[in-house]
């Protein structure tokens, strides 16, 4: 795998002329917390979707589901379409 | 879920009529940890394979989204027009599309091109040219709403309207990482490696500006309600692709393409060398003003989850996925740093501390 090789070796033999591997742990590190952060992330998300203030905006399928019994389909409340990045509601 | 005594249909409609591009969100931030997954130094075994498994993710994702999104336009096109047009998170994250399926494309030059042939390489450079091409109309038709159409003023301004130029800094990191890992000839790879530099050229002018007129409104006591607290990450997503833009670009003109291309007195051999040291210093100093980001955000997102020192939490919503992607382009940069910035800077400091006698 040339582009492979291009990558690696360039960085291995960086790493034993220099003998500097404070980058190379740092971006570990970095990745480290993000798989966790995405994992966490994507945990809210499943739950969010369930229980559906994901997807509604905000309002939980329940609390829909009654007000369509009552008021037939309407927009949501909040109409930017938002799930959470303007208001951030809970889940 | 759906559970109850209303309609199940009416229901679909209503969650349709909800879907907001703020879910494109999702495939981004999956796609770039393929990316990094890929590109870390440390690979264990199984890694790649995780990598690939992120990417695909990200793209049955982005499709299905895409999809969903096309078909709430179908449905409701009056009222997802307005919501376009009237809300600025809306329209900014419909620049994740454009950004999304740049990093896939890279990623398939990253991933097939060693192994299924050069002629992946070919695809994935034509599709970039697609790519450059959505960058600039979604930055274009944004900003021309931001500046003309609906100017919201530097108190509304938020950092989501940093991810269309996000996409054109993205298009131009993916043009130098196609152009070294593609297998593409040196007719294709220069004028790629050109626009690239002008897209990073428009992306960077774009960001330090929006950096100045945010930092204007978080200090004129404008600053972001906690539910929308996880966009400062977007900050430092801007310097961290800037600065993996650089290095790859960088690398890509020290491959050889100057070199063989050998046109006027730019594309050279002799100015190969100087262009990709400019590149690689540069690519430092966005790295820094990267990292401020980086740490501003994380600063400013625990010092919201506290109240008078108490644990307070923040209000959970799509938001949340605004922390990954500018989070691995600030440690994408950091990991292709290795290519050739700090390690030698690193070790320039050790021969210096080593000639003052300081190391070993």
């Amino acid at each position: 795998m040339p582009y492979q090789g291009v990558y690696t070796n360039a960085a291995v033999e960086l790493g034993k002329l220099l003998d500097a591997k404070t980058f190379k742990i740092w971006s570990a590190a970095l990745a480290v917390m993000l798989v966790v952060l995405w994992l966490f992330n994507m945990a809210l998300t499943i739950k969010g979707i369930i229980n559906g203030t994901f997807i509604l905006g905000g309002r939980k399928w329940k609390d829909a589901l009654t007000e369509d019994s009552n008021e037939g389909v309407h927009t949501s409340k909040r109409s930017n379409g938002g799930s959470g990045i303007e208001a951030g509601l809970p889940v | 879920m759906a559970g109850g005594g209303g309609n199940p249909m009416n229901l679909a409609r209503l969650a349709l009529s909800e879907f907001t591009s703020q879910w494109f969100l999702l495939p981004l931030g999956t796609v770039v940890i393929s990316v990094i997954l890929h590109q870390l130094d440390y690979q264990f075994r199984g890694l790649r394979i995780i990598s690939y498994m992120f990417w695909v993710l990200a793209i049955v994702m982005l499709l299905t989204f895409f999809i969903l999104y096309l078909l709430r336009l179908a449905v409701f096109p009056r009222k997802t027009a307005r919501i376009i047009a009237t809300d600025m998170t809306e329209l900014s994250c419909l620049s994740s599309v454009v950004i999304s399926f740049t990093s896939i494309v890279q990623m398939m030059t990253l991933s097939v091109v060693s192994t299924w042939g050069h002629s992946w390489g070919v695809a994935a450079y034509a599709l970039w040219w697609l790519n450059a091409l959505l960058a600039l109309l979604a930055t274009g038709a944004t900003y021309l709403i931001l500046t003309v159409v609906r100017p919201s003023g530097i108190p509304e301004l938020m950092p989501s309207s940093r991810l269309p130029l996000i996409a054109v800094i993205t298009t131009a990191a993916a043009g130098g990482t196609i152009s070294v890992f593609g297998e593409l000839s040196v007719e294709l790879q220069v004028p790629q490696i050109i626009v690239s530099y002008l897209l990073l050229g428009l992306g960077v002018a774009l960001a330090f500006m929006f950096d100045v007129l945010f930092w204007a409104r978080i200090v004129n006591r404008s600053s972001l309600a906690k539910g929308q607290i996880y966009q400062e990450m977007i900050l430092c997503g801007p310097w961290g692709q800037s600065s993996f833009a650089l290095q790859g670009l960088g690398e890509a003109v020290r491959n050889g393409s100057f070199a063989q291309y050998d046109s006027g007195v730019f594309i050279t051999a002799q100015a190969a060398g100087p262009i990709s040291a400019i590149s690689t210093l540069l690519g430092l100093f966005a790295w820094g003003f990267g990292t401020y980001w980086w740490l501003h955000a994380i600063s400013s997102i625990l010092y919201n989850t506290f109240d008078h020192g108490k644990l307070r939490g923040l209000p959970v919503g799509l938001g949340i996925w605004c922390l990954i992607f500018p989070w691995v382009s600030y440690s994408t940069a950091t990991s292709s740093s290795i290519w050739t910035g700090p390690d030698a800077l690193s070790g320039s400091i050790y021969q210096c501390s080593r000639r003052a006698g300081q190391a070993p």
